[in-house]
């Protein structure tokens, strides 16, 4: 190994191990019931952040300085057994050193922001151990090189992502919020893991150079299609449910409960943008099949009109914000779904970071504009607002604004078509449990029924 | 060398332990002698396992296979009795089953370094016993209890006893059995009585060590030969997704932590049920992650009932704010259930479920479908739990010390277990292999 190779290696470990050692500490203090300082917890998430953006940084200067275009690293050696293998496996590229520049810069000034924003509250390190887990999972997951290893980072910014939402967990709806974000992201999960099976049963391993370096004519060359077709498709039900594509758009305003730092790094800036990445990444497989090409540029497009419309109708600057994030992203899940690789890049950078500053510009603006409607009057203001914009309308675009209030429907669609009746169905099957059981005991039914509702 | 009798001793401090707290009449006494047995015990057994490594054994000899086993058993034990509180002991109006958990103790570290096929049967037909006694004890009805063991005990003794059965009929027999103890759908419906009726401590010490594991694994070829395993799979398949559907239903805290032991308990049965090495070495590992796991959960349900009664998941609890170590412990045990990346039951999930859906994959979607439940289900419970308006604080909010230490044992066998020596897949696998080339077919 000559010195740049060593150079990368070390870099390299810098940007994976100071988050991970980060969330190691974090958690081990809070298992332990250890109260840190504010000031202690700060500075150990800005220096440990500071020190991975380093070494991303130094990458990419040995990058430009030696002319590589890519680096494998393996910290730890591959669990192999017969024919199982776990290749846990980073992969260094223009893409994953840019989304992963992105990610820990934005992390970093959100850190900084909220040493300020959350300063007394009292979940304060509850809060920066879910920021270190969620920073840990963003940088394996922009870094990852195998679909295996990807998969953990995933799961982890999605446990972090709903236990933010719930943070101030003596309220119920930010429960009920964050189980639902939950529920879609666990469904995004299910869909990764039987991709990443199918992705293993068909190339005999999961390493994301090997699926760039073959594109989608290698592979269609070489390995069964319809297979990598079926794991295209899982990949973009992922992909669809972490970007909060059409039909699943529903958790996102409901995200917006956490902290205003979590909604600004998790659904302006990171997390919704995770489920592009995933598609650019594996943009080889999705442009295997010409239908699943269209049929991501059709979801992309029909996200961005629907949550176009639906922005205009909310009267919540976050709300506003949310669907306005959601048509950008629309748009860019179109251009990945058209092939394209550095317009994809270059508007999911540029909007990540314009979206992180609303978001953080949001609880101060009423103050802004609060002078501003002193300054102008209130008039002027209220025409901006839906009510006035409204006003005088035909019926058109009266259902248009009733479509978008009720935020298109989707969630009661779902709830009416998927999860109502599949909760009824295990209802019922509990009613029957209840009664063979005391039938099978000798117990009367209705005494126990009677004793559990008073209970 | 055979002269290292410490797992010999273990399990006789055990019962030494339950001789003399059933006939000690100071309950502070009971509880002393009790806790001091179980920890010599677990002390005795890790030695035992400490001796194995080294190349020691006694009259009882383990194998690789089973070597971890009677140390984590008898550790697990311990931490339950552990964080006991002093109020089941002193002054409960049903007085605690001190005796019948050292024998079940004992019992429990007999199977778990049983390598016998006749023995295990013995032993699967002895260990109902003592959740029965303890039915009887409490006054409550064991009509339900009987009408599934009468035929299991006389299909255990029948295993144990007779030799020259045809391979047909003793596979028959083993998958009824095994229906019936696990409680796979529809033999399932005693377990929920038993988790409401009897001691909780009893119940899920009895339920969640699936001991009936050990009897697929020893039987696997046989039952492989004979399409017996086939059929219960399916049974497990139709066990798992059902009983994950109904922890999403559960108004009560028990309840849903009886099918949430019932769903991942056919997990594993399902995993079992293979022929191939790999999957079965991935069920194995998944059992003994799951068996730590499931302890925590049931550690965390046992001290909030000790606080505030038997708890609905109708509304919130808001219990965080009072007991947050009991919410990040819950946590944590049930990430550890579903496989979360980091837990050590992640890379045993991820080969199983790699394993079976070459084979099945109706099986292995259904499975990835049902463990995604699962998981919403138990945030869905933290939830409720844990969030909401926080209750008024009282000191018996407090976690005491015993309790914690009880909780950190767990996770660090949550996070650590895989990294102690004999106990990660690869070793399991090996030892299976190894196992698998001895037993005659």
């Amino acid at each position: 190994m000559n010195g740049v190779e060593s150079a990368l290696d070390f870099f390299a470990a810098m940007a994976i191990f100071s988050p991970l050692a980060l969330a190691f500490f974090m958690l081990l203090a809070f298992v332990f019931q250890l109260k840190l300082p504010e000031k202690i917890i700060a500075l150990v998430v800005e220096l440990s952040v500071f020190i991975a953006l380093a070494g991303i940084i130094g990458l990419v200067l040995l990058f430009l300085s030696n002319g590589v275009t890519k680096w494998g690293y393996e910290p730890f050696p591959t669990f192999h057994l017969e024919s199982f293998h776990f290749d846990f496996q980073f992969y260094f590229d223009w893409l994953s050193l840019s989304f992963a520049t992105l990610a820990l810069v934005l992390c970093f000034v959100i850190a900084f922001f909220s040493q300020r924003y959350m300063h007394r509250e009292p979940g304060y390190q509850r809060f920066f151990v879910l920021y270190s887990i969620f920073v840990s999972g963003i940088v394996i997951a922009s870094l990852s090189g195998t679909i295996e290893s990807l998969f953990v980072g995933w799961e982890m910014v999605g446990l972090s992502s709903a236990l933010l939402v719930v943070f101030f967990h003596e309220r119920i709806m930010p429960t009920r919020n964050g189980l639902h974000l939950w529920i879609v992201y666990r469904i995004s999960d299910a869909a990764l893991f039987l991709a990443s099976y199918l992705l293993h049963h068909a190339l005999g391993q999961g390493f994301f150079q090997a699926i760039l370096e073959q594109g989608s004519e290698g592979l269609a060359h070489e390995v069964s299609s319809p297979v990598l077709v079926g794991a295209g498709v899982l990949i973009f039900l992922a992909s669809a449910c972490k970007s909060a594509l059409f039909p699943f758009s529903g958790w996102l305003p409901r995200a917006m409960e956490g902290p205003t730092p979590t909604s600004a790094i998790f659904y302006g800036a990171l997390s919704i943008h995770l489920g592009a990445f995933l598609l650019l990444r594996l943009n080889p497989i999705v442009q295997l099949s010409p239908i699943l090409a269209w049929t991501v540029v059709f979801f992309g497009l029909l996200t961005a009109l629907v949550s176009g419309i639906i922005a205009n109708a909310q009267t919540d600057i976050k709300s506003i914000l949310a669907y306005a994030t959601l048509t950008q992203v629309g748009i860019i899940i179109a251009e990945i779904g058209f092939g394209l690789e550095l317009l994809p890049l270059i508007h999911i950078i540029g909007h990540a970071s314009l979206r992180t500053y609303q978001f953080l510009r949001a609880p101060s603006s009423f103050a802004y504009y609060k002078s501003l409607e002193e300054s102008l009057g209130r008039t002027d203001l209220n025409k901006h607002s839906p009510k006035g914009r409204m006003a005088n309308t035909g019926p058109l675009s009266l259902a248009i604004y009733s479509f978008a209030l009720n935020r298109g429907g989707m969630d009661s669609m779902l709830e009416k078509f998927i999860t109502k009746p599949f909760v009824q169905m295990f209802k019922l099957a509990d009613i029957f449990e209840k009664k063979l059981g005391s039938m099978l005991a000798g117990i009367d039914h209705s005494k126990t029924r009677n004793h559990e509702e008073r209970s | 060398m055979n002269y290292f009798f410490f797992l010999e001793a273990s399990m006789l401090i055990c019962l030494l332990g339950a001789l003399i707290s059933s006939l000690a009449k100071s309950q502070e006494k009971i509880r002393f002698i009790t806790i001091y047995s179980s920890f010599f015990s677990a002390l005795c057994a890790f030695a035992s396992y400490l001796g194995f490594y080294f190349g020691c054994q006694g009259f009882i000899t383990l194998s690789e296979f089973n070597a971890p086993l009677p140390a984590l058993s008898s550790t697990l034990y311990f931490v339950v009795l552990l964080c006991t509180p002093r109020t089941k002991f002193i002054g409960a109006d049903k007085p605690f089953p001190s005796s019948l958990l050292l024998l079940s103790q004992a019992l429990s570290l007999l199977i778990c370094s049983s390598s016998n096929n006749s023995t295990l049967f013995l032993l699967l037909a002895l260990e109902p016993l003592i959740p029965l006694i303890d039915l009887i004890r409490r006054g409550e009805r064991i009509r339900i209890f009987l009408i599934h063991w009468m035929p299991a005990w006389l299909i255990a003794i029948t295993l144990a006893f007779a030799n020259n059965l045809p391979n047909e009929i003793t596979c028959c027999l083993i998958t009824i059995l095994v229906v019936i103890r696990m409680g796979i759908f529809p033999g399932h419906t005693w377990i929920v009585y038993l988790t409401e009726k009897c001691s909780f401590s009893i119940a899920f010490l009895f339920i969640i060590p699936m001991t009936p594991t050990l009897i697929l694994l020893k039987n696997n070829q046989l039952l492989h030969d004979t399409h017996a395993s086939l059929y219960i799979s399916w049974f497990a398949i139709a066990s798992i997704f059902y009983f994950a559907g109904l922890t999403l239903v559960q108004r009560s805290l028990r309840n849903f932590f009886t099918y949430l032991c019932l769903a991942l308990s056919a997990m594993v049965v399902l995993g079992v049920c293979s022929g191939e090495p790999l999957q079965l070495s991935a069920a194995y590992s998944l059992r003994n992650s799951l068996w730590v796991a499931l302890l925590g959960i049931a550690i965390i349900v046992r001290a909030l009932e000790a606080r505030h009664g038997k708890l609905s998941l109708f509304q919130n609890h808001g219990f965080y704010e009072s007991t947050p170590m009991l919410g990040i412990a819950f946590l944590v045990c049930g990430l550890g259930c579903v496989g979360f990346p980091g837990t050590s039951a992640f890379i045993s999930f991820e080969m199983l479920a790699d394993e079976i859906i070459p084979s099945s994959p109706f099986f292995g979607m259904v499975m990835v479908f049902s463990e995604a439940l699962i998981s919403i289900s138990l945030l869905m419970v933290y939830f409720k739990l844990f969030c909401g308006k926080k209750v008024g604080w009282s000191d018996i909010f407090r976690v005491r010390l015993r309790e914690m230490i009880a909780l950190w044992v767990i996770i660090f066998l949550i996070f650590g277990f895989r990294f102690l020596p004999l106990t990660d897949i690869s070793t399991t696998h090996h030892a299976l292999e190894k196992s698998g080339q001895q037993q005659p077919h």
